[in-house]
Order: C-alpha cells, then structure tokens, then sequence
C-alpha cells in the first residue's frame, strides 16, 4: 500500500527551537532539594529540628515558670499534670520549662560549636589547599599531629582545668574539633583548584579572594553543609556525656545532660519524667539531626541521581 | 612499607609528646596546688608534701623529671588515696576494662557484620528498613539514657540479670550490651553499604553466572571484600567504645579503669587524671597504627608508603 504524497509534511530545519530549553532550568541547589524532598526519613529529620528549634524560643514561655524556680514546700517531684506538663523535679522546678530551657542551651553549643569549626576548619583548610607546596605540607603536619590526639579526652582535660560552663564547654569542643572540617575543605580545593574553570577565572585575572569566595567555597559547599549537620549532633551529644562526668554547664542553669544525669540517681524508683522527656529530646535530636544529614548527603551527591 | 612504618612512628612519638606537654601545662596552670583544697595544713607539713611530690622545684626542672618519669612508665601518685600509685590503678582497673571492651567489640562486629548483610540483601524491603531505622536509633540513643533504661527493665522489672558489679559472667552481659549498641549501629551501616557496593561488581556476577551456590558467593566472594571498610573504623570504633566505658563502667558499678577515671575527675585528682589521659591517648593512638597497619595487610590493593594517597 502506497502512502500519498501529500499526507507526508516537511519538517523545516529550526535550530533555533531545537536547541531551546524546554525545562525550567534545575540548578544543582535545586536538584537536591528535589531528591531530599522525596526521603521521608531527611525530611521527618528536617521538620522534628525546626520545631526543635522554636520550641526551645517559645516552650520556656509556655507556662507561668522559672526554669530556677524552686519550690520545695509542695511542688517536689510532682507528676505531670494540668499545672506541670512534664511533671517537677526533685527541688519543685518546672519540667516542661527546664526541659525546652535546656534544649536552648544544647542547641547553642551545638550550633555554635559547629559554626566556629566551620570558620576555622574552612579557612585553615582552603588556605592549606589553595597555597600548596611547602604552606600546605606545614599544615597538614600540624593537623596530622593534632589528629592523633583523642578528641573527647581532650576536652575533659580543658574543662577539667577552664572549669565547667557554657563558654568553655564551647571552647574545649572546638580546640581540636576544627581538623574534620580543615581536613575535608582542603582535600576539596586540592581537587577543584586544578579544574579548567579555576584556570578561566585566573586568566581574566580573579583575584585570590574571588576565587576562593566565587569559586572554590561555593564549590565545598556540599559537603561542607554535610559535615556541618553531623558536626551539630556531635557536640550535643559530646555536652551531654560531659555532664554526665560533672563537667557540664553549672546548675541552676540546664541542660538536657545535666538533667538526664541528675535523673540517674532517681531512675530505679518511679518517678519516670525526670529520665524520660531529656532523654527523650536528646535522642529525637540526635535522631532528626543524623537522619537529616543522611538524607542531605544522598541529595547532594550526583551520583545518587535516578 | 617501611618508610610508611616510620613516618607514622614519628608522628604518633609527635602525639604523645604533645599530649603528655598538654597534660602537663593544663595542670600545672590551675591557680593554686593540689593541696589547696584541703584541710589546712601546717607549713611544715605542707612543705613536705610538696618536696614529697616534687612541686618545689621550678617548673622546667618539674617538667623533665615528668617527661623522664613517663618514659620509665611511671605515672605518679594518687593525691587522694596515698598508697596507691597511677600504674596500681591501671593494673587493677584496665585488665577489667579490656575484658568489658572486648566483649562489646565482639558483639558489635558479629552482630553488626550479621545484620549489615542481612539488611543489604534484601535492599529496600521490609526487614532492611527495619534494621537501618534501629541502626539510626542506636547512633543516636547515648548510653546514659540506655544504661538506666536496662537495669530497670532486664534488671529490676523483669528480674532477668544482674545490674550491679563484676565477676560472674552474667555481670557482664547487660554492660557489653549497652556497650557495643552504638559500635554495632555504627557497623551494620557501614556494612550495610559495602556490601551493596560489592554486589553490584562484575566479578561477583561471574560468580553467580557460574553457577557457585549463593552461600558460597557471599563467603567467599562478597564477603571477604565487604569487609574491608570495617576494618578502618576499629580505631574510631575503639576510641567510642574507650569513653562509652566511663559511662557503663561508672553505672553498673564495674572496677574498671573508666570508673576510676570519672571518680578522679569528680575528686580532681590531678596526678591520676593526668596518668591515666596519657594512657589511654597512648592506647588509642597505638590502636589507630596497628588498624592502619592491618588494613593494608588485608587488602593488598592498598599500597602503604610514605606519600599520602591524597
């Protein structure tokens, strides 16, 4: 059977159109956040942090309390209740107020923490890796030494000598804590600073500090982010296990550590909120920050892409 | 080889130095001495003391003798308790330490290694994402909040085991377990993905394509070659389970070295806390070496030298 002539239509030659962009364009922030967007386990992770986060600013507010409000002639050790939603602890302060209160203080050294090992870790590494040669080989020595030395042994260490409290528990989590950082952001400019577009921007004549701030950070920032989110656990749950040893921030003022280690001695007998809700919202923290990071680190590596 | 051998022997000398300077500095930099703190003392006797311990002389002269003491494995006297010196206190404690930290390593790689493949053989059903959302439950679950949650429940609930002390076997199945809940976490991960990584490799196809029953290709195929990366993590795997000891030694009432260390801190006995730092800084930087060191014996592929592979 013979198809006629006229039924065919000739497609003209349009380069114009067929070189057109038909998709919105997908930037590489985008892309990630579209394939973070479909883990469930990230995004849980994402949310839990974020209402984390308000309610450590808005819970101490919540209710008519002092996270130091002592009450000792009725209110010790009450359960939760209409009045003390996550009960009363042994010298009649709020719960629910210390538990949030506390959650202030934990977030704080953990975002904190990790935004100092940030600036140092990024500037000492890019400077290491960008130099090369004999300022790198300096550098990396130094961190290579610093590296052998255990990290959390360290740190008791200052605080036994600093003295506990919130500035210097920061302090002695940041001393040695930048070298991850350092390390991951040199490796990184060791291999981008090669690339042919570094070459490009040289050869219009960037500066150093364009290069390093247009380029080369912009380029670590992916893992960088990553570290970033496993960085923020790390320290609260660093702080917590230095206030197990005593070495926490000083009371009246709490944390979810210190309030889980003055609940230790009471955990056999039944007055369960004292252990359960700091532990509970040190775990879901723990949880929602390595969950988040997990899924950050699937979304923002390319290879993970379907 | 041997270049690599040495390079790393330098380094870890560079580390303990450094440590053991640290320690030092640090605790020579606490306003007062170590008898500041208590009961009054006559001069006389104060002066005493502190001929006794060496703290009259100046500080270089203090810190040689220090630095020559250590290299003679002598680690100083127990302020507080006057009889006993720090390598007492490690020979009573870290033989009971080692034995608790044994047992948890062994739990953690068995059952680690064992629920890794499990959960990477059957990839995205239902027992694999049981077994990741408990992996991420024990990284995040510190052994503080574990440890009481056991003895309630093993131990006072339901009466199963013991909760308090050391000496019978059973004494120690609650402590290693709380012990190894984070390594062994931290092990199926990682299994988890190696092996997911193993499978997908040519070679193991040809395995299958020959005919070898799956048994065999997982032994002898897949994984002997997924467990390579665990073996890197033994150092960090060590140092977590070193500073989990504190925690479950100090709870469970055990003898150990890590219980001694958490009374020193909370008595500032600075000779014990400074002995025992240098210690384990020793074990741990001893155990890295020995794992890297093992790592390159196990995977031939991996070309120790003294260039680093950056």
């Amino acid at each position: 059977m013979a198809i006629p002539v006229e039924k065919f239509q000739r497609v003209e030659r349009r380069p114009k159109e067929a070189e057109a962009i038909r998709r919105p364009r997908v930037s590489y922030w985008k892309d990630a956040w579209i394939r973070l967007k479909k883990n469930w386990l990230a995004m849980g992770g994402l949310i839990v942090i974020l209402l984390l986060v308000v309610m450590a600013l808005v819970g101490p507010y919540m209710l008519p309390y002092e996270y130091y409000g002592i009450d000792l002639k009725s209110g010790k050790n009450l359960e939760p209740s209409g009045d003390h939603w996550f009960g009363t602890d042994d010298l009649g302060r709020d719960m629910f107020v210390r538990t949030w209160y506390g959650a202030r203080i934990s977030l704080t050294i953990g975002i904190v923490a990790a935004l100092i090992d940030l600036v140092v870790g990024v500037l000492y590494g890019g400077i290491s890796g960008y130099k090369g040669g004999r300022t790198d080989e300096i550098m990396m020595r130094i961190v290579d030494v610093l590296w052998g030395l255990p990290y959390l042994l360290v740190v008791i260490l200052l605080l036994v000598v600093m003295g506990p409290g919130l500035l210097t528990i920061i302090i002695a989590l940041t001393v040695t804590g930048w070298l991850n950082m350092a390390r991951l952001v040199r490796g990184q400019i060791l291999q981008l600073k090669e690339q042919e577009f570094v070459l490009a921007s040289k050869a219009l004549g960037a500066s150093t500090k364009r290069l390093m701030m247009k380029h080369l950070i912009p380029n670590t920032m992916g893992p960088i982010l990553v570290m970033l989110t496993f960085t923020v656990p790390n320290a609260i749950f660093a702080e917590a296990f230095l206030s197990f040893l005593g070495l926490g921030v000083q009371a009246p003022i709490a944390s979810w550590g210190t309030m889980i280690n003055d609940a230790l001695v009471v955990v056999l007998s039944d007055e369960w909120w004292r252990l359960f809700f700091p532990a509970l919202f040190l775990s879901l923290t723990l949880l929602a920050f390595n969950a988040f990071g997990d899924g950050l680190r699937d979304a923002l590596d390319p290879k993970m892409r379907k | 080889m041997f270049r690599y051998v040495g390079k790393r022997l330098v380094l870890m000398l560079v580390s303990l130095w450094l440590i053991a300077s640290l320690t030092f500095v640090l605790m020579h930099s606490i306003p007062g001495d170590p008898f500041t703190s208590e009961k009054k003392l006559p001069k006389q006797t104060l002066e005493n003391l502190k001929a006794k311990y060496g703290l009259d002389k100046p500080l270089p002269v203090q810190y040689v003798q220090y630095l020559g003491n250590l290299a003679m494995f002598d680690l100083g006297i127990s302020i507080k308790s006057t009889t006993r010196t720090v390598n007492d206190i490690l020979e009573e404690g870290f033989p009971v330490s080692a034995h608790l930290g044994i047992q948890s390593i062994l739990v953690a790689l068995v059952a680690g290694i064992v629920m890794g493949m499990i959960a990477a053989a059957r990839q995205n059903r239902m027992s694999d994402y049981i077994l990741m959302v408990l992996a991420v439950i024990g990284l995040s679950v510190p052994a503080f909040v574990l440890a009481p949650l056991f003895q309630k429940y093993f131990g006072m609930n339901w009466n199963l085991l013991p909760v308090w002390g050391w000496g019978e076997f059973e004494k120690t199945i609650l402590p290693s377990i709380v012990l190894a809940f984070s390594p062994l976490a931290l092990v199926t991960r990682l299994m988890r993905s190696s092996m997911l990584e193993v499978i997908g490799q040519d070679y193991i196809r040809t395995a299958r394509a020959k005919g070898l029953p799956p048994i065999r290709v997982i032994s002898r195929h897949t994984l002997r070659n997924a467990i390579i990366p665990v073996v890197t993590i033994m150092g960090p795997l060590t140092a977590s389970i070193l500073t989990g000891s504190f925690v479950v030694e100090q709870i469970f009432a055990i003898p150990g070295l890590g219980k001694y260390f958490v009374e020193s801190i909370t008595n500032r006995d600075y000779p014990v806390i400074m002995g025992v730092t240098i210690f384990y800084s020793a074990f741990l930087i001893l155990m890295n070496f020995l794992v890297d060191l093992l790592y390159g014996w196990i995977d031939p592929r991996i070309k120790l030298s003294g260039k680093e592979a950056s």
